[in-house]
């Protein structure tokens, strides 16, 4: 969530700080983005670009120049514009670093590959192994820069009042179309969606807002205003956009038809494209058995023995990625349900932050697994036992930053993989069992993955781009001898070939190859028909793509499959069909001459040259309002931040003056500096305020104010989850007494705590449904002068989440406040928030116990309701059912409230979520409910 | 209260602008009178550019120039903007004389004839777009004509006519009295300026092709085989037709529509050529300079520039001045394609260079005006 750019975790941290009196009850939970390691960046100046990169990268970031300028010479001739500023580019060298990027404030998740972040125009892009996918998500992001620079220009040229850009889809969708050619990813989602009703016309494409699918009918569309409608289409609709409030309008006067129509025609060719594969290719659910039922399902391995016959895979049913196991697998291939049992939970501790769905990351010995968790600030490989799932060993070293395809040897002393270090390079290594070591096997900025040993555990059969000559850049089969140290090709041919694996008697390999466009499972053999060339031959051959796969036995394979929008495992059998399938042979002859990537030409001056911070603005606004009870208000507020986003500083002013005289001493000023560049984020700053405020103590009094002084906090991450808290303020303050305005009271106060908060909770729309989160804080405040205020604070709110279904909870809540000693402040309830039925704030103590117990469900998931003129529609309209208690007391406890009702919350748009509950109170010490019933409505999400 | 009434009303009075009316220019002067001068889109300059030139003056209008060019009345410089205004500047006074504001966005030139102003303005929410006959002698507009679709392709004036080529290849052959005389319709997305010879209008289209249609009838009299798009602007020169496409090809026909050559470049090409006698000159959208001869269409140099080309560069016998979207104006000799100077702006080039009694002006960013003379 988001508010002025900053997220709400520190957003209210600061605004707290600000103050300078803190108030602990306002603070908050949330995860915790942690910076694990310091970089030394540096920057590489070309034509048009700096660009950052950090430590070791330098090769890669220099290739990464080559690849910005080579884009920004083709896209300023697609846009007809140039980009004047210097675009900065920030690379990182994994995605796990990139993670912990500060210049966008919330957290990033797995699928993103980069992005373009207007504010600053600063474009971020963490390298993932591939030359090529580098060199498309800087086409891709560049499209953004362009676009939106043009697209502003234009709006500023024509002197248009408001600010406009086009819908999303077509944002993504122009990337997509003038970063990349049509590949085998798009061509899945748009095969799924069409053949199985699930595409969504433009005139409604807002209903998959945001999602993949969104991002390749995009794509898809402009592909086909170009073939249908002329090459110049697509740049026409850019330069026509400032004619027309609407976009549909841009679109219906530049293709010369109304939307309807051209949906249609879209439409209609797409099923020209796509129905007649009905006729020659099956779908996974026809051809093959399902083997699960819910959620996102990947990387399945077999164990086949006399003992077990298991099958395990990661996924994400709940909400959590996870190992699953499913036992007995092959006598249930042919069951209705087969009932998976989890393995090991991940993302819900520190331990196992995060498995990499979408990479292979599981292997399958006899009686060891092996899998790839996030753990800080890098990638583990743990190695654990099949029968009860404990970690045995622990891969990790400081220069495999990301791992995945790990796959043992047939004698389980070895293990292999792929990783990405330091310098990008995504490379093959080897550990040894016996000795605990890491043997590098390649070393260079080809992308080598997937490797797996031969049945003599001599040679290791990887996956690769370092393809030379004619198929230069294109994955093939490699074939590393081990004794020798030298390579030799499998295949050689013009599609990506990936994934080789043996079949358990090694009789077999087969691969994943991306022919014509869409991935399925092929075999090597050599071919008696083709004089005993090395050739492959088809053995699946699906509508929709293979995403992993692991074989039975020759015949039969259990693999991963996309259709339907989802992800799931399938058992497949061979049938006599394979040998008509297609095949495919090798000539090898083609292969020679070393591809090397372009990298860019650099001065001494312009590469390598040492970061220094650059601040700009991010956020500046000023405000006048003039009420007739208040009077005149005025203010402003700026921010800016480094380039890097890891240094930002606050400026806050406004001043509060009722009449003229006023005006100088009713300055409110708070500067604030907070860094969050190493794992420690400090926060100090100066502020000044004088004003009225209100009294927490007595509901409706107002006091006179005025204070001064400075603060700093720091956080420290312990984890992703668990972080400490401390902070320290001293003011000097003057306040008018409620009781009595003539009399003030001065105060030099001095105000500490420290606070542990923890949070692994998941969310849905309108509040956490699962995990945990609590906070613990101590605190003291006293005043050091005039000994008027010395009190100490503890706070302790504890919430768990426990998941009755996929959709529902049960929250509960416990919590206490204290503040002890002289001049407390008080605590309040009291509102939609907590004590809901009471009115806001309205329960007011120096001590506070809070419990609720709230059982939150799915009501309504879409309601759509079609005017004669206009459509509105809302979704995810979720109720709850609660019970509140509380009490609150100065020096005597003095009674027990409570509520009980039920309510409905509305997400909108996540900004912010509507409640309205209706209920009764529970009243007079808990002895009898309020006659008639309450009914709150208010904002926020749930606890 | 008084005060600040009366403050406020001088601030709204002085906003508000002031019409095109000028009475006192001298209707036997010189002047530039439509693009490239002539119909056939005439972009040379018989004369040579010394070394040195001055600066005149900056002038700034409120709005931001198109990729177009400006005409030039005695004394006055006539200019569009892309917020749909026109602007009447005295070179003399070097003030801006007065606006005509409309709804839109000026994309072409305007036309000057006698005391009457020809623009058109692509209007905002809209699917028309309107072309204006405006007598700024009289501050009277005689025609509004309302065409369908965009018009972004410049206009011809002949003796007796102006043409407009609409966005959707639909040609208007309009009197100088402001009234339609016919219209022919080719139904072919078009964004190619046209250019007439005494018999003709010859223009390219986005599938490629260059039509050829009789300026009496508007009859069509021939028409190229597809090509690639062609958004380029048509200029002719002693019965040869020279056109850029969107592969960077610029070819060169006879008046019978045959290509006589073509020279590959490695860009698109969307503004119109500049011929001499001898060399023609043009740029894409790399920052490629291309000279070539004109006969034969063989390459004598090439300057690369780095930077965008996408306006007419204009020649004089020495030097050809180029206008260059990367926030400069190149001033190249034409012997070697020797930069010879580079005058960096503060903002985009935008307008095509404009030569006019001694004095080179160029448009850029932010409706900024430069005007250089030379000594």
């Amino acid at each position: 969530m988001n508010i002025l750019g900053l997220n709400i975790t520190r957003f209210l941290i600061l605004l707290l700080l600000l103050t300078g009196n803190t108030y602990p009850q306002l603070f908050s939970f949330g995860r915790n983005k942690v910076q694990y390691e310091s970089f030394n960046w540096k920057i590489i100046k070309t034509e048009h670009f700096d660009i950052y990169y950090y430590d070791e990268f330098g090769e890669m970031a220099e290739i990464g120049a080559a690849y910005a300028e080579e884009a920004y010479s083709e896209l300023k001739v697609k846009f007809n514009h140039n980009v004047i500023n210097r675009i900065p580019l920030i690379f990182y060298n994994t995605h796990l670093h990139f993670q912990q990027t500060n210049t966008l404030p919330g957290f990033i998740p797995e699928g993103v590959g980069g992005f373009f972040e207007f504010i600053k125009g600063r474009v971020v892009i963490p390298f993932l192994g591939s030359l090529e996918e580098f060199r498309h998500v800087i086409r891709h992001e560049l499209v953004h820069v362009f676009m939106t620079s043009k697209l502003m220009n234009q709006v500023r040229d024509h002197r248009l009042i408001e600010e406009k850009y086009p819908p999303l889809w077509f944002i993504e969708g122009l990337a997509e179309f003038w970063s990349t050619s049509w590949d085998s990813k798009a061509e899945m989602v748009m095969r799924d969606a069409v053949i199985n009703g699930l595409f969504v016309p433009v005139h409604n494409i807002d209903r998959i807002s945001g999602s993949f699918l969104m991002y390749k009918e995009g794509q898809s569309f402009l592909i086909f205003i170009s073939e249908e409608y002329g090459s110049t289409k697509v740049s026409e609709i850019i330069e026509n956009f400032w004619k027309f409030k609407k976009f549909e309008d841009v679109l219906e006067f530049t293709l010369g038809e109304k939307i309807a129509e051209i949906d249609k025609k879209w439409e209609y060719s797409l099923r020209k494209r796509y129905f007649p594969l009905l006729n020659k290719k099956k779908p996974h659910a026809i051809d093959s058995k399902k083997l699960t039922i819910d959620g996102y399902n990947f990387s399945p391995r077999i164990i086949s023995n006399a003992k077990d016959s298991s099958l395990f895979y990661i996924a994400n049913v709940d909400g959590y990625s996870s190992i699953y196991k499913i036992e007995n697998y092959y006598e249930k291939i042919f069951e209705d349900e087969s009932v998976p049992k989890l393995f090991i939970r991940g993302e819900k501790t520190a331990v196992f932050e995060s498995f990499h769905i979408f990479q292979p990351s599981l292997a399958i010995s006899q009686k060891y697994i092996a899998f790839v968790s996030k753990n800080e600030g890098s990638d583990v490989l743990y190695i654990c036992s099949i029968e009860d799932g404990n970690i045995l060993t622990e891969i990790k070293h400081k220069k495999m930053i990301s791992i995945k395809s790990p796959s043992f040897s047939n004698d389980n002393k070895k293990l292999v993989f792929s990783a990405i270090d330091n310098k990008g390079f995504s490379d093959i290594f080897l550990f040894s069992f016996a000795d605990s070591s890491i043997q590098r096997i390649t070393d260079d900025y080809y992308d080598d993955k997937d490797p797996v040993f031969d049945q003599n555990n001599s040679d290791i059969v990887f996956s690769s781009d370092r393809t030379e000559g004619t198929h230069a850049g294109k994955y093939n089969l490699f074939r590393y001898d081990y004794s020798e140290g030298t390579y030799e090709y499998i295949t050689y041919v013009g599609y990506d070939i990936t994934m080789p694996k043996f079949s358990p008697d090694f009789k077999t390999l087969f691969c994943l190859a991306e022919v014509n466009d869409i991935q399925n499972i092929w075999r090597l053999e050599t071919d008696s028909l083709s004089n005993n060339k090395m050739c492959m031959f088809k053995v699946t051959d699906f509508i929709t793509t293979v995403l992993d796969y692991d074989p039975i036995n020759n015949e039969e394979i259990v693999y991963s499959g996309f259709e339907e929008f989802s992800f799931h495992l399938y058992y497949y059998k061979k049938s006599g069909r394979d040998s008509a399938r297609e095949k495919i042979e090798f000539e090898y002859y083609g292969a020679f001459g070393k591809w090397i990537p372009e990298s860019i030409n650099l001065s001494s001056e312009a590469g390598g040259l040492e970061y220094e911070n650059e601040y700009t603005i991010d956020y500046a606004v000023s405000q006048v309002i003039t009420d007739p009870v208040y009077g005149t208000r005025g203010g402003a507020l700026f921010t800016l931040s480094d380039l890097l986003g890891d240094d930002r500083y606050m400026f806050l002013l406004y001043n509060t003056a009722e009449v003229q005289s006023e005006i100088l001493q009713n300055f409110n000023i708070a500067i604030t500096r907070v860094n969050s560049e190493k794992r420690s984020n400090i926060g100090y700053g100066i502020f000044h305020y004088n004003g009225r405020r209100y009294d927490i103590r007595e509901s409706d009094e107002f006091f006179y104010e005025r204070s001064y002084g400075g603060f700093f906090s720091l956080i420290y991450p312990l984890s992703v989850f668990r972080r400490l808290e401390a902070s320290v303020s001293i003011a000097n303050t003057d306040k008018e007494m409620p009781e009595n305005l003539f009399i003030s009271q001065k105060s030099l106060l001095l105000s500490n705590s420290i606070s542990l908060v923890f949070d692994n909770s998941l969310w849905m729309p309108t509040g956490p449904l699962d995990g945990t989160r609590y906070r613990v804080l101590m605190g003291y405040t006293t005043d050091l002068r005039y000994s008027n205020i010395n009190y100490y604070s503890i706070i302790a709110d504890f919430r768990h989440y426990l998941r009755t279904s996929f959709r529902s909870t049960l929250a509960l809540r416990t919590s206490i406040y204290i503040n002890d000693g002289k001049q407390p402040r008080r605590y309040f309830a009291g509102g939609s928030w907590d004590l809901r039925g009471w009115p806001r704030w309205s329960v007011r103590g120096e001590k506070l116990w809070l419990s609720s117990a709230e059982f939150r469900f799915p009501i309504i998931d879409q309601i759509y309701i079609k005017f004669p003129f206009f459509g509105l529609g809302v979704a995810g309209i979720r109720g709850a059912l609660f019970f509140d208690a509380g009490g609150a007391w100065d020096s005597e406890y003095d009674e027990t409230l409570g509520s009980l009702g039920g309510g409905i919350r509305l997400n909108l748009f996540n900004i912010i979520a509507l409640r309205y509950d209706v209920g009764k109170k529970i009243e007079n010490d808990f002895k009898n409910f309020q006659p008639r019933l309450f009914y709150q409505f208010f904002f926020g999400w749930d606890f | 209260m008084k005060q600040i009434t009366i403050i406020l009303l001088i601030i709204l009075i002085t906003s508000c602008t002031r019409q095109i009316i000028i009475n006192d220019i001298n209707t036997n002067s010189e002047g530039l009178f439509q693009f490239g001068k002539t119909p056939e889109r005439d972009f040379y300059f018989d004369t040579d550019l010394p070394d040195s030139l001055i600066f005149e003056k900056k002038y700034s209008i409120s709005g931001s120039f198109n990729n177009s060019s400006m005409v030039f009345y005695d004394e006055y410089a006539f200019a569009g903007d892309l917020s749909g205004n026109i602007y009447a500047i005295n070179l003399d006074t070097k003030k801006i004389t007065g606006t005509q504001n409309n709804k839109g966005g000026v994309f072409v030139c305007p036309i000057i004839n006698k005391l009457r102003l020809f623009y058109v303005t692509d209007n905002l929410d809209s699917r028309n777009s309107t072309f204006y006959m405006y007598d700024f002698y009289l501050n009277i507009y005689h025609a509004k004509i309302e065409i369908p679709g965009s018009c972004r392709n410049e206009m011809v004036k002949t003796n007796d006519a102006i043409f407009l080529l609409s966005s959707d290849g639909t040609l208007y052959k309009i009197s100088l009295m402001g009234e339609i005389i016919w219209i022919r319709k080719t139904n072919a997305t078009t964004y190619c300026n046209p250019a007439a010879d005494e018999s003709n209008i010859y223009w390219g289209n986005s599938s490629g092709q260059v039509i050829k249609v009789s300026l009496n009838d508007g009859s069509i009299l021939g028409q190229t085989k597809q090509y690639t798009a062609i958004e380029g602007g048509i200029t002719i020169r002693d019965g040869l037709i020279y056109v850029g496409d969107n592969a960077g090809n610029l070819s060169c026909f006879n008046t019978d529509l045959q290509k006589i050559w073509e020279y590959q470049t490695s860009a698109k090409i969307i503004s119109n050529p500049a011929v001499s006698d001898s060399i023609i000159i043009f740029g894409n959208l790399e920052g490629n300079i291309y000279c070539l001869d004109r006969n034969f269409g063989k390459l004598i140099w090439i300057l690369k520039t780095g930077g965008i080309i996408n306006t007419t560069p204009i020649i004089f016998k020495n030097f050809t001045v180029v206008a260059d979207l990367n926030k400069k104006i190149h001033f190249i000799k034409n012997e070697d394609g020797k930069l010879e100077k580079q005058i960096e702006l503060e903002g985009r080039c935008k307008l095509s260079p404009s030569f006019f009694k001694g004095s080179l002006f160029i448009g850029y960013d932010r409706g900024n005006l430069l005007e250089l003379k030379y000594e």
